[in-house]
């Protein structure tokens, strides 16, 4: 017999058997139900309020690797009283790190006097399949997009004499990207968890905003990663736009054929998941099976999108979320959290130049942004929807290699990207350091008061004036967690003097 | 239940208490040992012993305890205190400690939970058993503590074996307290418990090929029948390798353009553009000698190799420059770690993966000294020889390097890079115009290399902790020198930092046997590899024959509820494949094909989240410390496991069930098809089951043997039964019986 996959699956193209699901839905809501009632009664935070009837879902980009966010907004003035553009080139032009002043995409800041930035030129507008991308450059001066400055991981306010006085005070393991990566996921670096704030938000919003349960409350095109996992709460995983999102999930055993023998074996194939389970490898397996086997028959129809996207790796992933997106109202779904990832941000080499370059991939992210807010816009979702970005750290002011292979090294505070209707763009957030001096981007000088790095030759790693905790908490606040919850999904938000950055409306 | 007990009731009750009996229910009449070696790798269960009239078990207050078994209690603990409970029925040597038993508590929400082991203690008298002493208080924490309003359930398991389910009270006492069905008394015995002298069962051998090797098959298993599992291992290290020859590519330039022509203009640079630089043959090498090479053991420990040394196909994208990786990980597999650690760290796949070959004293890069020290060697956090954080004063862990100190050691490695200078007697493979990932890298520059001093890792006993500036670096011979010299001082000062041996240790123990060890395993094989008995440290084969032959991985039957690992996407196919003596799709294929898979199919992988040779990052296909949602339980494997892959495992098990990869015939216009010889599964004996006995048990049975040693549970049986009892081929039953067993979680989860 010579048979392929593609001809086998194409050969046996017929109905879903739907027996056995009946059963699979039992098992899985009461699994769920049980976890509820559990959190319910371990944590007495639930909300109490009635269930909100609007939509809202945030979305989160994950930079992988660490972003260089000196190179993502950069001063674009001579002001003497503040970094200026020549401050920048200073530490980065002789590497071939900084960017010509006449290639940057100019924006004006309110919050620093008016005074003019530039956003990286890879964010401005280009010539795509079926029209131009206008990239997200544009949405600044729209009022739709903000960065929140020298954001990162930090247990407490800290100033850079804290910093060196105690090593206690600072997050563990600094600088490793697998440690930094999670804390941008947990939101909190005093202590590894297994689990992270999109979950914990899930948790506690699921049951009033997804009342039947249909698909998770959180779907990730990126796989399982810290950021989806909570208490009750694991993702619906599926792959991009590339598959159709009927076809995400399809068991070829359901749908090659429907005989009774068949059937038989989709019903021992469902009752297998419910045996077995003192073994918790074994449950947790299942659960996830289970999970795939309810989703599946949740997206089984969709509508297509109106906007055109890249066809590139962000694209295909933002494009599936807006699919899903679309079917809100047959999930009978009101708060959902995304999760999508672009790899490649490790520029310890390549930065500038070259197919996988800080450069390039800030394009694919400005243009599958765009296509992303432009569809939300179509489905009339345009302030419901907020798309953010979170990355391991930023990195060394100070260039790693030179000339055209030049990259830069692992550092610390970072800027953030924040896009949406209901984001008050056109302005950067965060806060001054501990004593108030300074401003909210770091001084661009290596070793100067932002740098914490030591020794003779200080690379320029900001210290962050603003944690990933108080970002993280001001998106959740929108997104309608209440302030009791605030304080149990962001365990060290106490510690800080705010816990609303203030550039989301109300 | 009255005053039936534990050990008169079994008997009556075997399938409720099956964890007690585990390894005498499954011995199978039809098989015996042949191994001339007489091996018996068995571990009994514990039992805990509950007093004598009910399901209570016997406690006592350690701060009080005078050494002698209460006769009753009725006492109810309150939550994160201390209690001592009282086990039997295991044999605990002299040199294990608290650290080789788990405790896990159950409460009446169904919420499980681990328990802290503090001590365990010999009865002086009734030398059989053991007080225990635990206290209430899960570490973890994930799903809390357990309720204090009502009695909850405990157990403990050693060496992957569980024992009985007993209560114990929690809290204030209550008037109606919560009854957990299923619990049996088990008084103290009077004396040991007798050891079964039932012939010994097959289940460990058949695990044990899912250790060593990429999965069982017919022929493996006829060998280790023979020779026994101790004999096959020693042979193995001595085995040439690999089975199926290097590809031996030449090298190309780095584009592929330059290297092959211009791709789609005709079928031969077609051709070259897939073999050398797309990672087809490396990947096909691959999944071959998994499933047929004779280096079973070397492929398996190179394979986790890779997955500790992590350099991916997304940079190291030419045929040759991976097999120049691969080659130092076959050769290092059975040898000492320090060679390892240095023929690595001069690879130039490695250099220009982690970017140590553009790393000059004038530009230091941080990358491969970063991950040297954070995911080869030492790790983050200080350890116990256990594998457990060592902590400071107030609790907390202790980093083992800082940011400075990354900066010294990144000093050392600046300076080498692909040695591509022609003529130069060190580079000679260099090929004009292509980059050289053959010959290590070398010192081309070495005025590149930082003459000034560093300041390195400084524990007890370390060597090394400083190394001084160059004093006389004033010729390239003497800089070369230099450079060299603090390389090996360097990494002498790594390999010896307490740490590796636990860190490495578990690692090995999580790719080859399961997920979240003992830290009494993990001690094991650290002491193994600290010494190997000669006085060697860094041992590879001591390092292995302490994972395999260690008493939690041997045996025949691991009833812990947490034991084992969750197959990777690559070791769930090979497994299942030889399992059932894969081959070509079909005997028309090609003479060529010897009527074995060609080992094509990626796309597969790619679907379960594993495309071979191509890991996202250096951080591996997934992270040794990944927790399993909803459990205290690390299970690295399980951070592949999602809605999307769960069905495409499924799937995939269901192609190679009901169809298989057909293979295309060469054509004139397609002369080199991407799948040449298909692969497909063999169901002549599944199938002869079948024919034989209609019931399907002999089926059943025989699957249950093969692919689960033998552990299936009643319950599966029955669905199986009933799934494949209707009036259709014995063919088709073979097939959907398979089908279900393989795509099944009790098949996924390696036990």
């Amino acid at each position: 017999m010579r048979e392929n996959r593609r001809e086998f699956l194409k050969k046996s193209a017929s109905a879903v058997t739907m027996l056995g699901l009946a059963t699979q839905a039992r098992h899985f809501g009461m699994i769920d139900a049980m976890a509820q009632t559990a959190e319910k009664e371990s944590t007495k935070e639930l909300d109490q309020s009635a269930p909100p009837t609007d939509y809202r879902a945030m979305v989160c980009i994950l930079l992988s690797g660490g972003n260089d966010g000196n190179n993502l907004i950069i001063p674009n003035h001579s002001d003497a009283n503040i970094s200026n553009y020549a401050s920048y080139a200073a530490t980065r032009s002789t590497q071939g790190l900084a960017i010509p002043q006449n290639q940057l995409l100019p924006i004006s800041v309110p919050r620093l006097g008016n005074l003019t930035y530039g956003l990286n030129p890879s964010l401005g507008a280009v010539a795509q399949q079926g029209g131009i991308n206008n990239g997200i450059h544009e949405l600044w001066g729209q009022g739709k997009m903000a960065i929140v400055a020298n954001t990162g991981t930090l247990v407490r306010p800290l100033s850079k004499a804290q910093f060196f006085q105690n090593p206690a005070l600072r997050p563990f393991q600094l600088f490793s990207h697998s440690d930094q990566v999670q804390q941008q996921q947990t939101s909190r670096s005093d202590s590894p968890s297994p689990i992270g704030w999109g979950g914990k938000i899930a948790d506690r919003t699921n049951s009033s905003n997804n009342p039947n349960g249909r698909i998770s409350m959180i779907t990730s095109i990126a796989g399982t990663q810290l950021f989806t996992l909570g208490q009750s709460t694991t993702p619906l995983a599926i792959r991009d736009a590339s598959t159709a999102l009927n076809q995400t999930l399809v068991l070829a055993s359901q749908t090659c054929c429907n005989d009774t023998f068949a059937t038989a074996r989709n019903t021992a194939l469902a009752e297998m998941r419910t045996i077995d389970l003192d073994s918790e490898l074994v449950g947790a397996a299942s659960h996830i099976t289970n999970q795939a086997q309810l989703s599946g028959a949740a997206l089984s129809t969709f509508q297509e999108v109106s906007v055109p996207f890249p066809d590139t790796d962000l694209g295909r992933q933002l494009k599936q979320v807006a699919r899903i997106i679309k079917k809100r109202a047959d999930l009978t779904i009101n708060r959902q959290v995304f999760f999508v990832e672009l790899s490649g941000f490790d520029n310890h080499q390549n930065q500038v130049n070259g197919q996988n370059s800080q450069n390039a991939l800030l394009a694919q992210v400005s243009q599958a942004m765009r296509s992303f807010y432009d569809e939300m816009g179509s489905q009339n979702l345009q302030n419901n929807v907020t798309t953010f970005t979170l990355s391991d750290f930023g990195r060394t002011m100070n260039p790693a290699g030179s000339g055209f292979g030049v990259g830069s090294d692992h550092a610390w505070g970072n800027n953030m990207l924040v896009l949406g209707g209901s984001v008050l763009g056109g302005n950067i957030y965060g806060n001054t350091r501990t004593d108030g001096t300074g401003n909210i981007l770091p001084t661009l000088q290596l070793g100067g008061p932002d740098d914490i790095d030591g020794g003779t030759a200080p690379r320029g790693r900001w210290l962050p004036t603003t944690s990933v905790e108080q970002y993280a908490a001001t998106l959740a606040r929108w997104y309608g967690l209440s302030d009791p919850d605030l304080s149990s999904v962001f365990p060290n938000i106490a510690n800080f003097p705010i816990n609303n950055l203030g550039f989301m409306a109300p | 239940m009255g005053k039936q007990t534990l050990y008169n009731s079994l008997r009556l009750l075997c399938g409720k208490c099956f964890v007690v009996l585990s390894a005498f229910l499954i011995c199978s009449s039809t098989d015996s040992l042949h191994a001339q070696d007489v091996e018996n790798f068995e571990s009994s269960s514990p039992i805990l012993i509950t007093q004598s009239d009910s399901t209570q078990v016997l406690t006592a207050n350690p701060d009080i305890w005078r050494g002698t078994l209460p006769a009753k209690s009725d006492e109810s603990y309150a939550p994160g205190s201390r209690v001592m409970v009282f086990v039997t029925n295991i044999d605990f040597p002299k040199d294990e400690a608290a650290n080789a038993i788990r405790a896990f508590a159950q409460d009446k929400r169904g919420k499980n939970f681990r328990l802290i082991v503090e001590n365990i203690q010999q009865l002086q008298k009734q030398d059989w058993i053991y007080g225990l002493t635990l206290r209430i208080f899960d570490e973890n924490a994930y799903n809390g503590q357990p309720l204090a309003d009502s009695g909850i359930v405990i157990r403990v398991s050693w060496r992957g074996n569980i024992s009985n389910r007993v209560a114990l009270n929690l809290g204030e006492p209550q008037e109606k307290p919560f009854v957990y069905p299923d619990l049996i008394p088990a008084p103290a015995p009077t004396g040991r418990i007798a050891k079964s002298s039932l012939a010994l069962p097959l289940g460990d051998r058949r695990r044990f090929m899912q250790q060593a090797a990429f999965g069982p098959s017919a022929a493996l298993d006829f060998q280790l029948k023979r020779i026994g599992l101790r004999r096959w291992v020693e042979a193995q290290f001595n085995k040439s390798y690999p089975s199926i020859p290097y590809p031996n590519l030449p090298l190309k330039p780095f584009d592929g353009t330059a290297g092959c022509g211009v791709y789609g203009t005709n079928p031969e640079i077609d051709r070259c553009h897939r073999d050398h630089y797309w990672g087809y043959v490396n990947r096909n090498w691959m999944t071959q000698e998994a499933l047929y090479g004779e280096d079973q053991l070397r492929r398996r420990i190179s394979w986790a190799l890779h997955q500790t040394w992590v350099v991916s196909q997304s940079s190291i994208y030419q045929q040759r420059w991976l097999q120049e990786y691969v080659e130092i990980l076959d050769k290092n597999a059975f040898g000492n770690y320090r060679n390892l650690m240095a023929e690595m760290t001069l690879s130039p796949a490695m250099g220009e993966y982690l970017d140590m070959v553009r790393s000059t004293r004038q530009n230091p890069n941080e990358n491969y000294p970063r991950e040297l020290l954070q995911l080869f060697s030492v790790g983050l956090y200080k350890l116990n020889q256990d594998g457990t954080l060592a902590l400071d004063g107030q609790g907390n862990r202790i980093p083992t390097y800082d940011q400075d100190k990354i900066g010294q050691f990144t000093k050392v490695f600046t300076g080498w890079s692909q040695c591509n200078s022609g003529g130069n007697a060190a580079c000679s493979n260099a090929v004009p115009g292509s980059p050289n990932f053959i010959d290590p890298m070398y010192l081309v520059f070495p005025n590149d290399h930082d003459q000034t001093a560093k300041s390195l890792f400084d524990y007890p006993g370390a060597p090394n902790s400083t190394i001084a500036a160059c004093s006389n670096c004033t010729t390239d011979a003497a800089r070369r020198t230099y450079a060299t010299d603090s390389l090996n001082k360097t990494l002498d000062n790594i390999f010896n930092h307490p740490n590796v041996g636990p860190y490495i240790g578990k690692l090995m123990i999580q790719h080859l046997v399961m997920s979240d060890p003992s830290p009494a395993y993990v001690q094991r094989v650290a002491t193994a590899f600290n010494n190997n008995g000669a006085g060697v440290r860094g041992d590879m084969k001591a390092l292995i024959r302490a994972i395999l032959f260690d008493p939690e991985a041997r045996g025949s039957r691991k009833t812990d509820p947490t034991y084992g690992k969750l197959r990777e996407p690559f070791q769930y196919l090979t497994n299942f494949l030889r399992t059932f003596n894969v081959r070509a799709s079909s005997a028309s294929a090609p003479a060529a094909c010897q009527n074995r898979s060609d080992g094509v199919y990626d796309w597969l992988m790619r679907e379960m989240g594993q495309d071979v040779w191509n890991p996202p990052t250096v951080f591996n296909y997934f992270s040794p410390d990944y927790v399993v949602p909803g459990t205290d339980n690390l299970g690295p494997e399980f951070a592949l496991a999602n809605t999307g892959t769960a069905f495409a495992r499924n799937n995939n098990i269901f192609y190679f069930t009901f169809g298989n990869i057909g293979f295309t015939p060469a054509t004139t216009a397609e002369p080199y098809p991407y799948v040449p010889c298909g692969t497909a599964i063999d169901l002549t004996e599944p199938t002869q089951w079948a024919t034989a006995d209609p019931s399907g048990n002999a089926l059943i049975e025989g699957l249950n043997a093969k692919m689960m040693h033998g552990s299936m549970s009643v319950a599966m049986k029955t669905k199986l039964r009933t799934a494949i009892n209707f009036n259709v081929s014995a063919d088709s039953k073979a097939k959907q019986a398979i089908y279900l067993v393989a795509s099944s979680s009790q098949y996924q989860v390696q036990k």
